[in-house]
Order: structure tokens, then sequence, then C-alpha cells
């Protein structure tokens, strides 16, 4: 791994405490000089917010805990496919892609990074992705259906999230469809998903997870919709490595039963999650907009929309609350 | 069977979360059922239901023949294997997958069809030249559009 030293710094600096840059150097085995350049460079690439202090030293605005490969091994000795961990990458599921057209990934191959330069959201909209705040991850899984009847996976996927969350404690977690996890209206975390293959299957999914964590001071200046993190939930005492290895579990988990039994196996818990369900809203697809009453979703995920009493099945679009104006909408 | 009958049929089905209905009245019956929503139990099921991938009944003089109406030129037509919003790159500020006059080889991504928050890259399966893109940036698309041209 070319990230060792920097790897090393950063446990160094992860307490959050002064360290000297003597210290620093004689950890790391680089001198004071590479210790400085490799700072700036944190600070210049990551956004990383790191103090200097003349007599003091170095020291992290905050404290963080990196996510460690070797945690989420052994957090899964029954998966054969050991977590990715890496510093930074343009985006999780844009590596995950790569690596699946270079010659196949295993099913639950998956991808973390602590920060993304290029954090993918619908139609190129960015995903931001401060150093080791939240959780960027992408998973990737094979199917041997065609695209018709993988057309309701990114709501499972919510639905298999909502669970997670909803067993840590987090009040009031909810879907907005056809996958946005919301509480209070806020968005916690996104999923976007990629697939890859003919018509009649099989098709390689790439699933990609933007989970808030601790998002940094200065995250209403990046972040164009409102938003949330766990810590601001009450939930700041779960560790990263603990929410990765989770997830990872969720997934692998939930993904076969997907490819077994389909949305069925799901409908109810999204169901049991819709926040939107009864209320005013309008479907933006393109010039179109259209107006009406969620009345929930359909076993194969589209969204009912109830307008004069006629109800119809929507399978695109954009769904805002009416009368707050916001389709926010991004993702991992 | 009175076509407003089935006509009722299908708009009761659309209702519910009912996936196929079978009336029997004497001699006839009808099935109606919604391929879109039913997990098929055999993959062959689905195969059916997906577009044929076939060259559309070619007319006898291909190109330059801008008939207004129902323009069908000769090729082989790659269409919509789902409903969703049709994208030509895989990001705003990306360049187009595929430009008119561009060869591509079977397999290479075409477009991306985005539903439901999943983007559904869309690969030729024909090598060949593209000859037509039929489907503006950002338009939603129906089940078996035709998307684009290979010759």
């Amino acid at each position: 791994m070319t990230d060792t030293t920097d790897r090393a710094l950063l446990h160094a600096l992860s307490g959050g405490h002064f360290i000297s840059g003597e210290q620093l150097a004689h950890q790391c085995g680089i001198s004071r000089t590479a210790v400085w350049k490799r700072l700036q460079n944190f600070n210049q690439r990551w956004g990383l917010d790191i103090h200097s202090v003349r007599g003091k030293g170095y020291r992290l605005s905050r404290a963080i805990e990196l996510l460690e490969e070797e945690i989420l091994a052994t957090e899964h000795p029954d998966t054969n496919v050991a977590p990715q961990v890496h510093l930074s990458l343009p985006s999780t599921s844009a590596s995950l892609l790569e690596q699946l057209q270079q010659g196949g990934l295993e099913n639950g191959a998956s991808v973390f990074a602590e920060h993304q330069s290029a954090g993918r959201g619908r139609r190129g909209r960015e995903w931001i992705s401060p150093f080791a705040s939240n959780i960027y991850c992408s998973i990737h899984w094979r199917f041997d259906c065609g695209f018709a009847e993988l057309g309701a996976l990114s709501l499972a996927v919510g639905a298999i999230l909502c669970r997670l969350l909803d067993e840590y404690g987090v009040a009031d977690v909810g879907l907005k469809w056809p996958n946005d996890i919301l509480v209070e209206r806020r968005k916690l975390a996104g999923i976007l998903v990629d697939l890859l293959g003919s018509s009649e299957g099989p098709v390689d999914a790439v699933i990609g997870i933007g989970l808030n964590f601790s998002m940094p001071g200065n995250a209403d200046e990046l972040i164009d919709q409102p938003w949330t993190d766990l810590e601001s939930l009450g939930m700041g005492e779960l560790s990263r490595n603990r929410i990765a290895s989770d997830l990872v579990h969720a997934l692998t988990s939930g993904l076969p039963e997907y490819a077994h039994s389909g949305f069925h196996a799901f409908v109810d818990d999204w169901r049991r999650f819709d926040t939107l369900l009864g209320s005013p809203v309008t479907v933006v697809m393109g010039d179109n907009r259209i107006q009406g009453i969620h009345a929930g979703i359909s076993t194969d995920g589209a969204l009912v929309l109830e307008n004069n009493g006629e109800k119809r099945r929507y399978y695109s679009g954009e769904v805002s609350l009416r009368g707050t104006g916001s389709a926010g909408d991004g993702n991992a | 069977m009175d076509i407003r009958k089935v006509k009722k049929l299908i708009e009761l089905l659309e209702e519910s979360d009912v996936a196929e209905i079978e009336i029997h009245e004497g001699e006839e019956s009808v099935r109606i059922s919604r391929s879109s929503s039913i997990p098929a139990p055999m993959p062959q099921q689905v195969m059916a239901a997906m577009p044929q991938a076939m060259p559309a009944a070619a007319p006898a003089a291909p190109a330059e023949a801008p008939a207004a109406a129902a323009e069908e030129p000769a090729g082989h037509i790659i269409k919509s294997p789902m409903v969703g919003t049709f994208y030509r790159s895989s990001s705003p500020t990306a360049a187009a997958f595929v430009e008119e006059g561009q060869s591509v080889s079977a397999g290479d991504t075409l477009c991306i069809i985005e539903a439901m928050k999943i983007l559904n890259q869309i690969e030729s399966d024909k090598t060949g030249v593209v000859k037509k893109v039929l489907v503006d940036n950002g338009q939603p698309v129906e089940y078996n559009e035709p998307l684009f041209i290979i010759e």
C-alpha cells in the first residue's frame, strides 16, 4: 500500500492532541520537512483541518477514528471478500465499476474511502465527502436475473439501511421515494445503484452508500439541502468501524434475499419507513410536474400518486413535498 | 368479450396490488397480467417481455427518407428496456458515451437510463456505427422506445 506513511501520520494525529513535528517524524520514519509537506498535502487535497502552533506542534481540529481493514476483516470471518479501505478515492462506486471492467469481482466485494474527491450524486451532483467524517461505501453484487427484476433494488437497499439505523435506535428514521434516508426531512444517507449487464442477465450491481456520521463545521456551506448526521442525532458514540462493519453485514445478508425473493421481501419494511405517505407532493420528470397525494408504493417499487381519486404509478422523477420546494437529492 | 370490460379489468388491476387477473366467461377467457411487476419465476418469462432487439421491419430504401411521420429507418434499433430518464453521459459535465457516426462494439455503453435511483448502463448488443441517436438527453423514455440506430 502506498499510503502507509500517510496512515501512520494520521494515526499519530487521530487523537486530536498536539504532537510535535519531531515526534511525528520519528514515529513515521520520515524527516520533519516531509511531515510538514504531507500535512500541507492533507489539507489541500482532503480539506483536513490541521492546526500548527510553534513550540507545540501539530493537531487535528478534532479527533478522528480511521477505518481499519484489519478490524473490518476480522468482523467478517464469514465473508470471503475483505472490505478494502482507501484514504481517498475519486468515488467508491467508480472504483468498483473500474475493477469490475478489469476482470470481475467477487460477490460482496466492498470498498470504503475516508474521502472522495468526486463523490457521485444523481446526475452529476456531488456527494460532499469530507475526510473521516462519514461513511462512503460501495459494494458489488451479481444477480442472475435481468434489469427488469432489479427495478426496485435501490428501494430494497433503502429498506436495509433503514432497518440498521432503526436497530441503532435512530428515532424517526424514514424513507423518501425512491430511497432517500431522512430524519425529520433532513437527509441522513443516500444510495445510488449502478447496473451493468444485459437485459436478460446476469447483471452486476454496484451499490453506493453515503451515510453522514459527523459532518465538519463548515458542512452547511457545502451542502445545498437540509442534512443531518448520526452525531447530531445523539449517535456520536458509535464507532465508524462498527457502522462500516454492520453495513457490510446488512448488505451481504439482504442482497441474496433480493436475489431470491425480489422486492417482496422488502416492501413491508419500505412502507413502514415511508415518510411522505398521505402528503401532497409534486413529482418532477424532465419538464413535467405532476401534483398529487403520495399514496405509497406499489409492490414493484413504483410511486403511487393519487389525483382526483385516480391512482397512477411512477417509475422515474423526483418527489418533493409541496410547499417546501425542495427536491433535494444526492448520493454516495 | 366486450373491450370495455377488458379495459375496466385493466384499470382494476392497476388500482390494486394484484399482479394478474384471469376471467373465464363461457367459451372465452382473458388473462391480464402486469408483466413489469411480476417477479417472474422463470427467467424465460421475463425475456419474452423484453425487447427482442430485432431490426425493425426494414423499409426497402434505407437512409435519406425523411418521412415525417413514423420514421423507421433501416438498421439495428436499440430499444429502452425500461421506463426512465435517458442520459447520454455519465454526468452532465462528462462527454457523451457515443456520438452519431461513431463506431461501437457489442458491449460498449451507449447511454444510461435512470429510474428509481438506479443508473442502468445500456450496452450495444451489436458492433457497428451509431447512425442516429433518437432521444434527447434528459428526456423520459418509455419501455421499448427506440433509442439508437446502429448500422
